[in-house]
């Protein structure tokens, strides 16, 4: 079962452990990769000891958590030195924290604005070049980070959003290019579509459209093994998305996806 | 928001206000929301409307399904109860332990295990599934949590299993597993050709811990009863495997209703009876001998638009032999009845639940395609020969039984009512209980 790959990595430290597609993601590790180190870093203490609680269950043995502002860009120093301190070297490091934010509040309000970009880009870009530095220490490692098939296009209903996602995919492309050369340091933007999970609970999830936070798990699980610098979960979002890319401006401009 | 739910048997469909709960923290807000009463439910399972509550408030627990904790040295597990059965058994299996006592399907949920005190082919010798519980964790509406046990908060602990839900939100459930040191079994397959010969084979396989029979419900009345006996045991030595069971089928919608009829039933048990006789296969995997059923997705839709409903009775072992027969021959006089019945012979309970559905006994169980009031007309010919006897019906299968009959064989009802959470109710206990909220 636990399969013998020699890229396998062995430490696995997750940012946002508490999302619900990190967690069908630990699930699925905890699976596959008993025998690998976990450290959980979330902010609220009662969800992420609920997720250690589970993963610890699983894959019988001790989950590392920090529970910590992940999410504020001058608490991130003192976090990353704190992981570092427990591990020593981070094989993988999965960032999947983030908010959706609500677009016409964002329009109005500057503080709402300012909060969802430090959370879900300029947080992230700070971790990302932490996670850079500590990479090529060790001269390996991999991060893969939750993007968004939201930043394929901006649309009025959450170009907000959107653009933090797609920033964080640039962010990614470029991180992926700089370290083309470097053997062992990779970095997977993974593009979700409608996933089932607390995030979208007010949305309804229901029909064709919408994914269970399992399935993008083991989509996750495939792109970290290959190497992927970036993915659509599930596969059919690469199709719709070409199309809403491709649409012209003025056919575009009539819709109000 | 307001939607509609269905019925297992799809032929109760009430509007709710829906909620679901999140795989992460509840607060009891998310629980028991609003002024109007709340029924938990889990994967729907359940055929008629003991986890619908129409148009009150539904609470979709099954996203809450984290394992708390596995001790693999003594199988020992504790979970959030909107954990399934399949679920557990993937993580359980491989280290040689399966969940004691499972229904025909293993898309339920703890909580409901729990709640309708399931039992499974095993049950004359392991008993229900409350037989197999060690504590549950209950979360009342006015934010009372109790760890109930057989030590402590007994009476609550009693009344929960079998409590179809109606003591409280149970958050957790520990559960002693059940050793296997393989997850294939042998399993017989005997034809018998009538009532007497089932007795004769059940009493013979006492020693086989899995066991119920397929009954041709269109026999020949000289031939009533004959069917085919399946017992199993799990092997003593080979893999541990809990493969992922996907559905290699999916009703896609409901069938014509018309495709299910006498002619067509018949022809089908005629065929099934013809199927190779007295065979032993020496290695096939767990899930097909329990769950065959599971392999279709959506089967109940295969009954058309109208439905079905299923009678489950159980009667005690004493009066068994003529009550069955009587059943049997009121179900074929009617040429109402389905290809899926199974006769089993219970054995002493064991749980503690205070309205349990098994007791010794015999139970029949069948489905019938919904042809209006000729069908509830059968089903409660069914019910009063069940009662005459000295049987009871299944709540978790029945969606018309009158309060009568079940008051008759649920004494302890009374009991459940009076520990029953302020906030909770059911369409299927306004029912039974007569009440008007």
């Amino acid at each position: 079962m636990t399969d013998t790959d020699q890229a396998a990595t062995k430490t696995l430290v997750v940012l946002g452990a508490t999302s619900g597609i990190a967690h069908a993601y630990l699930r699925l590790i905890a699976t596959k990769h008993p025998e690998r180190r976990i450290i959980l870093v979330a902010r609220d203490m009662d969800r992420l000891d609920l997720v250690r609680q589970d993963i610890a269950a699983r894959r019988q043995g001790d989950v590392t958590t920090i529970a910590a502002e992940i999410g504020k860009p001058s608490a991130i120093t003192s976090i990353m030195s704190q992981i570092v301190d427990a591990v020593e070297t981070i094989d993988e490091c999965l960032l999947a924290y983030g908010a959706l934010g609500e677009q016409t509040a964002l329009q109005k309000d500057p503080a709402t604005l300012e909060a969802l970009l430090n959370t879900n880009f300029v947080s992230a870009c700070l971790w990302l070049e932490a996670l850079a530095a500590q990479f090529e220490s060790q001269a390996s490692g991999h991060a893969v980070v939750i993007g968004s098939v939201a930043g394929d296009r901006g649309r009025q209903s959450n170009y907000m959003y959107g653009a933090t996602k797609a920033g964080l995919e640039r962010l990614c492309e470029g991180m992926a290019h700089r370290f083309a050369s470097a053997r062992d340091i990779h970095v997977t933007c993974i593009k979700p579509g409608l996933v089932d999970t607390a995030m979208t609970a007010h949305l309804q999830p229901s029909g064709l459209l919408w994914a269970k936070p399992e399935r993008v798990a083991s989509d996750i699980y495939r792109a970290v093994r290959r190497k992927r610098v970036r993915i659509y979960t599930p596969g059919f979002w690469r199709l719709i998305l070409l199309i809403v890319r491709t649409l012209p401006v003025p056919i575009f401009h009539k819709t109000r996806l | 928001m307001d939607q509609p739910v269905l019925s297992w048997g799809r032929t109760c469909r009430y509007t709710h206000e829906v909620r679901s709960l999140g795989r992460l923290g509840q607060t009891r807000t998310a629980l028991f929301a609003g002024g109007k009463s709340t029924i938990f439910r889990g994967y729907g399972r359940s055929y008629g409307d003991v986890a619908l509550n129409a148009d009150g408030g539904l609470c979709q627990t099954r996203n809450s399904d984290n394992l708390l904790e596995f001790d693999q040295a003594n199988g020992c597990v504790k979970a959030q109860s909107g954990m399934s059965i399949a679920d557990l058994n993937a993580i359980t299996i491989p280290a040689g332990w399966i969940v004691p006592v499972s229904p025909g399907t293993q898309f339920v949920t703890l909580g409901g295990a729990v709640a309708n005190d399931v039992h499974g082919k095993n049950h004359h010798v392991d008993g229900s599934f409350g037989a197999h519980i060690m504590a549950l964790k209950l979360i009342r509406s006015d934010g009372e949590e109790l760890i109930c046990s057989r030590e402590k908060n007994m009476e609550m602990f009693n009344a929960t299993i079998s409590g179809l839900g109606l003591t409280g939100y149970i958050a957790w459930v520990a559960l002693q597993l059940k050793p296997i040191a393989s997850s294939n079994m042998q399993v017989e397959t005997i034809h018998y050709s009538s009532l007497e010969a089932f007795f004769e084979i059940s009493d013979e396989s006492m020693d086989w811990p899995y066991s119920a029979a397929w009954v041709d419900c269109f026999s020949p009345l000289n031939a009533l009863g004959r069917g085919i006996f399946t017992r199993a045991r799990f092997l003593g030595e080979g893999e541990l495997r809990a493969p992922q069971q996907t559905a290699r089928l999916s009703i896609y919608r409901e069938l014509p209703s018309m495709l299910l009829n006498k002619y067509t039933i018949s022809a089908f048990n005629w065929l099934y009876m013809r199927r190779n006789g007295a065979q032993t296969l020496d290695r096939v995997a767990f899930h097909k001998v329990f769950y065959p059923l599971d392999s279709i997705a959506h089967w109940n839709r295969i009954y058309g638009r109208a439905g079905f409903f299923q009678h489950q009775s159980i009667i005690p072992m004493a009066t068994s032999a003529p009550g069955v027969s009587e059943l049997l021959r009121t179900i074929k006089a009617s040429g109402q009845g389905s290809f899926l019945a199974v006769l089993k012979r219970h054995g002493p309970e064991t749980s503690p639940g205070l309205n349990s559905f098994p007791l010794q006994g015999i139970s029949l169980a069948l489905d019938f395609p919904n042809r209006g009031a000729k069908t509830l007309k059968l089903l409660q010919a069914l019910d009063d020969i069940a009662v005459a006897y000295g049987g009871r019906m299944y709540p978790a299968k029945d969606a018309t039984m009158s309060p009568e009959t079940y008051q008759s064989g649920y004494p302890n009802w009374t009991r459940l009512e009076a520990l029953r959470d302020p906030n909770i109710n059911s369409s299927f206990w306004r029912r039974v209980t007569q009440q008007n909220d």
